[in-house]
């Protein structure tokens, strides 16, 4: 178990690295649009922004620019942003935390209710009940987050002055950004589980614990539901990752300083120390989880140990 | 009396002193019963700057609550002393000599006195700062001559007219602070010594302030409140999606906020909001590179100039709530001589079907679409932004220019390679912007300096270089204002930009908050007279 982890971690190093130099030479020779223009401003005359381009270091030849760069992150820093004149990594420090609350909760409320109405679907399938609770979930998962968002406002600040439109200082400021990512997030689990569980219950070995004389809920619980999980946590690990990276659309309409409007900021301001921190974020993050999710799958599936 | 009776009078009498001296820092006398609350506005260009003013693009509400500027605008256009008390120029405009109000300190307790001014206004100056704010002082200033604590000489190149406009912008920093800290440390934690100091920031989502209450010296001329300010604090939230800055104003989480113009009406609906309407100190245009052909070519220029229709884009693009514009400053912006507009290049399309005809651009095959003097297809490339603005203009555009056989092809992008492609001299037409307060502006556009830089039209004469010389030199008030109305002229005939509208600036504020202004000269929301209704 160990060495698969410590493969698993030899093989993430490798792979961050192709992400990072990728996407360092992608801002530089692909990217139209150049931090010291928009610096400069409407004032600009050439040699201001040549001197703004020295100021940032860009005047450098690109591969000097890049082992700098690297000699840095090796040591922890990620250059200043060129917006804020502040460390990478302390803003990323800074916004972070929101990102990762979102994310937590995000998914262990719509990964629980999800799966709980997985089995109600599909242990009631073909039943009203599982017809009227799949175009529920069919209506959440299909319409855009964004006006989901913009509709929870409505209802919850605007009109029933519950809850706060935007901002991050108490509790109350996170409840509706989870809702609105928890329904997509039950929507899906909750269709991944139903349909992996049918599946399953139609399975030989359930057949048979069903001939041993088990009762129905330790069939369910003890041997089908852990089949069910595998896909369940696989999607759950992608969703962390995707969440982790930044849940933008979210984080804008609620105004939330996480990780996601970091980046959009970068982006549009020509960034590049701020847009080569978030995506090694990123990166680093969808390892990590693929990480754990692979560690669960042992857990779930014995017969993995053995590969 | 004895020596622990003397100390203890002493002491009583220190401490009587401070109790005295407390209120009247704390708090004016304006804003007696007036005193409390949060002013919460919402901004998110403020969200993408530096506070450090020597590094940021662009001065915003957070640098204005931080920093005190040497002059500021009145509401009658002219500049009156801020940090200046009184002051006096040369004949020849080459100097200008400033006595400072005395006794002000930076919010870390080091004074506001001639040296620290100096530093300030050396380092905006110095080529190697790369100051975006000051670059009109680089090659400009050569000296600052500290003549005794409080008063100091700029000596400058030349004379140079909107000195005051520059000086009213370049926001003082502690250069002791400054020194310290360095920049980058700076930028998260700046001291000035205006109306709020800094408490929290969190990149992407806020910046909060308190009030200083040390700050008592805001223009008389402007502001029946010269400090400290009535609110305690103020919160600039940088939010961006239009329909939660919309909310939050209707719930009261925002005091003031800008209104796009296609919720005007919910938001004039709200009782508890007013919309202030004025227009913006910008404009919007089309640039062409007139180094590249065939847009060096003035006719053709003219040509499309006259197929724009300016109304129908503000009815469209702006419901109705922008003002058609025919010159190259906007009524906001001093220099602006609506009488220009006589004369000017307006919505004639067969005016513009003439002009093409006669200089080769005619539809030789007969499929509505005209071909350029050697027979291939005239498609017209434009690159513009790629939000809901900027595509309505440019979809607006096409349709017009269509209707006389000319076909344009939209490029839509991120605004900021926009602008970097124009920089490149490889484009073609572009729909832009400007934002600016005087009309120093237009040598920014069109200065021979600046082709691959903020010239973007890449569009300079001799005539034009003299006449904005001549502009940014005049000291006399009528006589400058001859000159930019010939400016002006001069650009409108030549035709590097087709001038499009002057957009609307709607903001709401919520009817608690109570004698805030709106300079008619800059649109700054001033709100050094505001106070909560319900604190009183």
């Amino acid at each position: 178990m160990t060495k698969h982890i410590l493969r698993r971690i030899a093989v993430a190093i490798p792979l961050i690295l192709t992400i990072v130099t990728l996407v360092f030479l992608m801002l530089r020779l692909g990217l139209p649009g150049d931090p010291a223009q928009l610096l400069a401003g409407d004032r600009a005359t050439p040699e201001l922004i040549e001197q703004i381009r020295k100021n940032l270091g860009l005047d450098r030849p690109i591969h000097e620019q890049y082992l700098i760069f690297l000699r840095d992150a090796m040591q922890g820093d990620l250059g200043d942003s060129s917006t804020f004149r502040q460390p990478v990594i302390e803003l990323i420090g800074s916004a972070f935390p929101f990102t990762a609350i979102i994310t937590f909760l995000t998914v262990v409320i719509g990964t629980f209710l999800g799966i709980v109405v997985g089995i109600v679907t599909a242990l009631w399938r073909k039943t009203l009940l599982d017809n009227v609770t799949m175009v529920v979930v069919i209506f959440f998962y299909s319409i855009p987050t964004f006006w989901m968002g913009l509709m929870l406002i409505l209802i919850f600040s605007v009109q029933l002055r519950w809850l706060p439109v935007q901002g991050s200082g108490t509790w109350q400021h996170f409840v509706l950004p989870v809702a609105t990512l928890s329904l997509n997030q039950v929507a899906l689990i909750g269709r991944l589980t139903r349909n992996s569980l049918i599946e399953t219950m139609n399975m030989d070995f359930i057949r048979t614990a069903r001939a041993k004389g088990l009762r129905q809920r330790d069939v369910l619980i003890r041997h089908a539901l852990k089949n069910t999980l595998i896909p369940v946590v696989t999607v759950t690990g992608i969703s962390v990752g995707a969440l982790l990276g930044g849940a933008v659309i979210t984080e804008t309409i609620f105004g939330l300083p996480g990780v996601g409007r970091l980046a959009i900021q970068a982006i549009n301001n020509r960034d590049y120390p701020m847009i080569q921190g978030t995506v090694m974020l990123v990166a680093i993050s969808f390892v990590f989880v693929n990480l754990i999710v692979d560690i669960l799958y042992v857990y779930i599936d014995p017969r993995i140990r053995h590969i | 009396m004895g020596l622990f009776q003397r100390l203890s009078v002493l002491a009583l009498l220190l401490m009587l002193t401070g109790v005295m001296m407390t209120p009247v820092a704390a708090q004016s006398e304006f804003c007696e019963g007036r005193s409390g609350g949060r002013l919460a506005i919402a901004d998110a260009q403020s969200g993408n700057s530096s506070l450090d003013p020597f590094v940021s693009s662009w001065h915003s509400w957070p640098h204005y609550a931080i920093f005190p500027t040497l002059f500021q605008q009145a509401l009658d256009g002219s500049y009156v002393g801020f940090l200046a008390d009184t002051w006096e120029a040369s004949e020849d405009g080459t100097e200008l000599t400033i006595n400072l109000i005395e006794g002000e300190n930076f919010t870390d307790g080091t004074p506001i006195n001639a040296e620290a001014i100096a530093w300030n206004l050396l380092r905006y100056a110095d080529p190697e700062t790369g100051a975006s704010q000051g670059a009109d002082l680089v090659g400009l200033l050569e000296e600052v001559e500290v003549v005794d604590e409080y008063t100091f000489t700029l000596k400058m190149a030349r004379s140079f007219a909107p000195l005051f406009f520059v000086l009213g912008n370049v926001e003082i920093v502690s250069p002791t602070a400054y020194e310290e800290l360095g920049s980058d440390d700076f930028a998260a934690a700046p001291v000035g010594a205006g109306p709020f100091i800094l408490s929290e920031f969190i990149p992407g989502n806020y910046a909060l302030f308190e009030r200083n209450p040390d700050f008592d010296y805001a223009p008389e001329e402007i502001f029946e409140n010269t400090g400290p300010m009535c609110v305690d604090e103020l919160q600039i939230l940088f939010l961006s999606e239009e329909q939660t800055i919309l909310a939050a104003l209707e719930t009261g989480e925002l005091t003031l906020a800008p209104v796009p113009t296609q919720n005007l009406e919910d938001i004039r609906a709200q009782a508890d909001i007013t919309v202030e309407e004025t227009l913006q100190n910008q404009i919007r245009y089309i640039g062409f590179n007139t180094s590249k052909a065939p847009w060096d070519n003035v006719d053709l220029r003219r040509a499309l100039s006259y197929a724009t229709d300016r109304y129908e884009i503000a009815i469209f693009a702006y419901d109705d709530l922008a003002e058609p514009l025919l010159q190259p400053l906007p009524p906001t912006i001093w220099g602006h001589n609506p009488e220009l507009d006589e004369t000017a290049i307006s919505f004639d399309p067969d005016r513009a079907m003439e002009i093409l005809d006669e200089i080769g651009y005619v539809d030789v095959d007969g499929d509505g679409i005209r071909e350029n003097p050697d027979g291939e297809p005239f498609v017209v490339p434009i690159e513009t932004g790629n939000d809901a603005e900027w595509t309505a203009i440019a979809q607006i555009i096409e349709g017009q220019w269509s209707d006389i056989g000319i076909q344009a092809d939209i490029n839509l992008m991120d605004f900021s390679s926009m602008i970097d492609s124009t920089t490149t001299g490889e484009h073609d037409l572009f729909i832009s912007r400007y934002g600016y307060s005087d009309p120093l502006i237009l040598t920014y556009f069109f200065d021979p300096e600046r082709k691959g830089g903020s010239n973007r039209a890449w569009f300079s004469t001799d005539e034009l270089t003299s006449l904005l010389l001549a502009a940014d030199s005049d000291l006399n008030q009528e006589t400058r204002y001859e000159t930019i109305t010939e400016t002006s002229q001069y650009i409108m005939d030549a035709a590097p930009w087709i001038f499009l509208v002057t957009p609307p600036s709607l903001t709401g504020v919520r009817n608690e908050l109570e004698g805030w202004q709106i300079n008619p000269f800059n649109q700054s929301f001033l709100y050094y007279d505001s106070y909560f209704s319900d604190s009183e």
